[in-house]
């Protein structure tokens, strides 16, 4: 799935991340954060991963950290890709 | 005369006029034709640098009183790049967001080696990216007033911000039209210094009292237009915090110093800076109150909180090493029971004795505490200088109970971690960590943990803290650090607790 | 037996609330997707509260919570049903229900929801707001309109403009409808949630006002602020002497039960059970205030 629009989710407050898509060829991935040194690879890998298990094959994700835990990001990131692609389908699971 | 030859021969030597000996024997740098003059007051700083017998290679120093709002580095600094000189060690007590100038005078090899408490801003990004060849010196208040009095710092030239002298060097931080109350840190350099500059923008009539700095200690005094700017003598961390979090912390610290054996009358006291710290004043204020405990005194950083309680009657002294706020200036100033004292009497472990050895509480923060407890003030968990080392391991040595508070994540970072990037106080020194989420009792203090479970706290082990954090934000990366050393961690007695390398770009 | 002393609002779309929230300890949160979120963002709320509630264990310290949907009959509605219901919060809370129908209406979307999702249908409990002349009019009617109802609350900001008046000190507006949502909610034996104060700052006028719907037997009030959760709590502590009562009388009723005799007498004088409910409740709110660390 191609990520066809130019969209943003989330904030720059604290403990949110703002995640902005734009249209790309394949997959590129910008990091910025405030633990970037603590946390960057990782945020890299969830981002990756989550693109990965929703199909996406070509977006241009820019990232800008202030301290969001893993859901926070995760929450943002398909906020965006639900905005920014057609017919993305958001998949709600039952709390274990 | 025959009595004066055989004197002579017994390495006596014979009286030739009342001012004859005066250049050998006397330590003043000041020409004589000054002090037959009465007055040690210079036309121009520049005049003063020249005649102080400042070399290329030596020390010097300043206090960081005046904070933020600090104007002598800058202006002193200047001059002394203008006229030349190289390879200078500057000692200041503590380096602030007022410093960043030093860089430039780093790069261009004005200034080699940097020793101090603390570092912040650019200056220590900078420092932590290797901008300096020799490593930072860092120590405790205590350690740094021990290096003086025991000369393994030995000061060439001192130049000390004074709110107001009198014309031989009598000074104060409170007698001018910018005052900085305490000058705790300024009172050692002068004793120690070889050359004493005092700058002032306050003249005022011989003889000046208080006598914070005492004339026999000052060589020159130099008028400048402003000694430094007043509101940044307030720093962030004396605001009374509103926030839930804090609050809740602070209320847990004081729930356990309410419930051990040394909180009676006669107690004493230091809270450190941090918003929970500073919380705290107020709640122990609360708990004096309602159990009529009447407190010795308070000790260290001085806040209009703990003037308050002074004012209330509830201590009977304050020992006032430097004031964080206006508040404390004007309560230096006015009342008597509100005390100056000098950072060796502070905290030097090489005297006969100073006035942390009897503390009996102390609540500190931290930036992080490791499952040994101990505790980080200097370097952020990426591995960037960013705080003081300041009175934290003096004070955590000396004091019966001392109490770390802190939040245990602070946005995505862990407060306990498994190991400090930088240890500044050995875990030993610390009995209890207060966080909201519980407190955890140094297993060397087991003591207490009976007193604390009965006062209602929830106690949890260290681990469990570091636990419970890491499974909120996730376990970090570890930071990449290069091989060489930026600073070196000196504890109070002068030995390498820690050294602090280069973080990777 | 749960308390509902306070009931945090909290934006369903502040992740650093989300979080802190569980520090402060009120009976409840209320993750708010309706009237405080911007129409653009509804989407953004909706998500970041579905993984709020799955991956923050409230339930550890015993923080009931709610989430507040859109109405159904905007766009929003259905989606937040469909997003939240898996999420398995402790209740919905429905808005502006005018009618029982209303209240029917959003059962059956939950029911929906439940069964999608191989949820035991009842689960998920309901709350509703009252936030109009015509939701007063109706509200013994709603509030025994499903059994999932555990609590009916007052709307005040939207009552008010309704009545077409403005909020005072001294709440003479609301006066109506608190006494007849109290009245409705005690009639259908569930619990009952005054409305927000929405001004911080002025400590006292809230505690004059928390004192006033504890009075009139509200089980508590929604709040806006960490700071508001202290001041409710120590207004529903309950007095020492009720304390000793509610002790004896629970006593007492154990001891009923242990001898296998039906009738409970304390102090001489027969006592049924719901006074022995409300001891129970007494002391709950006793336990609660005692364990608490004032700010």
């Amino acid at each position: 799935m191609k990520v066809t629009k130019e969209v943003l989710a989330g904030t720059v407050e604290s403990s949110d991340v703002m995640i902005k898509l734009f249209p790309y060829s394949g997959i590129k991935i910008e990091i910025k954060s405030s633990v970037y040194k603590q946390y960057g690879r990782h945020i890299r890998t969830l981002i990756e991963d989550l693109l990965c298990s929703h199909s996406i094959t070509d977006v241009y994700v820019v990232v800008n950290d202030q301290g969001a835990l893993d859901y926070v990001i995760k929450s943002r990131l398909l906020t965006a890709l639900a905005r920014g692609c057609e017919e993305f389908a958001i998949k709600w699971e039952v709390k274990k | 005369m025959k009595n004066a030859e055989s004197k002579e021969k017994d390495n006596l030597v014979t009286y030739c006029g009342e001012f004859s000996k005066e250049e050998v024997f006397t330590m003043s740098r000041l020409p004589r034709a000054n002090r037959l003059n009465r007055s040690k007051v210079s036309e121009s700083l520049e005049a003063v640098i020249l005649k102080s017998g400042l070399k290329n290679g030596d020390t010097i120093s300043f206090h960081h009183h005046f904070r933020n709002g600090d104007l002598t580095v800058n202006k002193v600094m200047e001059i002394i790049s203008q006229l030349g000189f190289k390879n200078l060690c500057v000692a200041a007590s503590s380096f602030t967001e007022a410093h960043t100038c030093m860089i430039d005078y780093i790069k261009n090899g004005v200034v080699s080696r940097l020793e101090t408490s603390g570092c912040r801003g650019k200056l220590a990004e900078a420092v932590s990216n290797g901008l300096m060849k020799e490593p930072m010196i860092i120590r405790s208040h205590g350690g740094r007033a021990a290096a003086i009095e025991s000369g393994r710092l030995q000061i060439d030239v001192a130049f000390l911000a004074v709110s107001s002298s009198d014309e031989y060097g009598n000074a104060n931080g409170v007698g001018g039209k910018t005052n900085c109350g305490s000058l705790g840190y300024a009172m050692v350099d002068a004793t120690y210094a070889k050359t004493t500059v005092l700058l002032t923008d306050t003249l005022v009539a011989y003889p000046n009292y208080p006598l914070s700095i005492n004339q026999r200690q000052v060589d020159f005094v130099v008028i400048v237009d402003e000694i430094g700017d007043p509101n940044g003598i307030m720093s962030e961390a004396t605001r009374f915090t509103r926030n839930p979090k804090e609050l809740l912390i602070a209320k847990n610290a004081v729930k356990a110093i309410e419930n051990t054996a040394n909180f009676k009358d006669g107690f004493s006291l230091q809270t450190g800076t941090g918003g929970a710290a500073l919380a705290a004043s107020r709640y122990i204020k609360e708990v004096m109150q309602a159990k009529n405990i009447k407190g010795s005194f308070i000790l260290g950083g001085i806040t209009k909180s703990n003037v308050e309680m002074l004012e209330a009657g509830l201590f009977t002294r304050i020992l006032d090493t430097q004031c964080f706020d206006l508040a404390a200036v004007s309560s230096l100033g006015t009342n008597i029971d509100h005390v100056e004292i000098d950072a060796g009497m502070y905290a030097s472990m090489y005297n006969k004795g100073s006035v942390v050895n009897k503390l009996d509480y102390v609540i500190l923060s931290a930036l992080e505490v490791d499952i040994n407890f101990n505790v980080n003030v200097i370097t952020g968990s990426d591995g960037v200088i960013r705080g003081a080392s300041g009175g934290h391991s003096d004070t955590a040595a000396a004091a019966a109970i001392t109490i770390i508070v802190c939040p245990i994540i602070r946005g995505r970072l862990s407060t306990i971690v498994e190991r400090v990037q930088t240890i500044v106080t050995p875990g030993s020194s610390i009995d209890l960590v207060v966080t909201e989420i519980g407190v955890a009792v140094n297993p060397l203090r087991a003591d207490l943990e009976d007193l604390l479970t009965k006062a209602g706290l929830v106690l949890m082990s260290i681990e469990e803290m570091k636990e419970y954090a890491y499974r909120l934000v996730g376990v970090p990366d570890k930071i990449d650090y290069l091989d060489q050393v930026v600073a070196i961690v000196e504890y109070r007695d002068g030995t390498v607790i820690d050294t602090i390398k280069q973080i990777k770009a | 037996m749960k308390l509902r002393r306070t009931m945090l609002f909290v934006p369903g779309n502040n992740p650093a609330m989300a979080r802190d929230v569980i520090l402060y300890k009120p009976d409840a949160i209320m993750f708010d997707l309706e009237d405080a979120i911007a129409v653009t963002e509804k989407d953004s709320a909706r998500m970041l509260t579905y993984f709020s509630l799955k991956n923050n264990d409230y339930k550890r310290e015993n923080i009931e919570t709610v989430v507040r949907i859109n109405p159904l009959n905007s766009e929003f509605g259905r989606l937040d049903l469909e997003a939240i219901i898996p999420a398995c919060p402790d209740a919905i809370r429905l808005p502006k229900a005018e009618t029982a129908q209303d209240v029917i209406e959003v059962e059956k979307e939950i029911a929906k929801n439940e069964k999608k999702y191989d949820i035991p249908v009842g689960t998920t409990k309901m709350i509703v707001a009252i936030e109009s002349a015509l939701g007063v009019v109706n509200a013994y009617k709603i509030a025994t309109a499903s059994n999932r109802l555990i609590g009916i609350a007052l709307g005040g900001e939207d009552y008010v403009t309704n009545l077409k008046t403005k909020r005072s000190p001294g709440g003479q507006e609301l006066f109506f409808a608190r006494g007849a949502i109290v009245n409705a909610g005690r009639a259908a034996g569930i619990d009952v949630i005054d409305t927000v104060y929405a001004d911080v700052i002025n400590e006292d006028e809230f505690i004059k006002e928390t004192e006033l719907i504890h009075q009139l037997g509200f089980t508590g009030k929604s709040v806006i602020h960490p700071t508001q959760i202290l001041l409710v709590h120590k207004v529903y502590r309950p007095k020492d002497s009720d304390v000793i009562k509610s002790k004896k009388i629970i006593a007492a009723a154990e001891a009923a039960k242990k001898a296998g005799i039906g009738v409970i007498a304390v102090d001489g004088r027969m006592v049924d059970e719901p006074i022995v409910r409300r001891a129970q409740y007494i002391l709950e709110l006793a336990k609660a205030s005692g364990l608490e660390v004032e700010l």
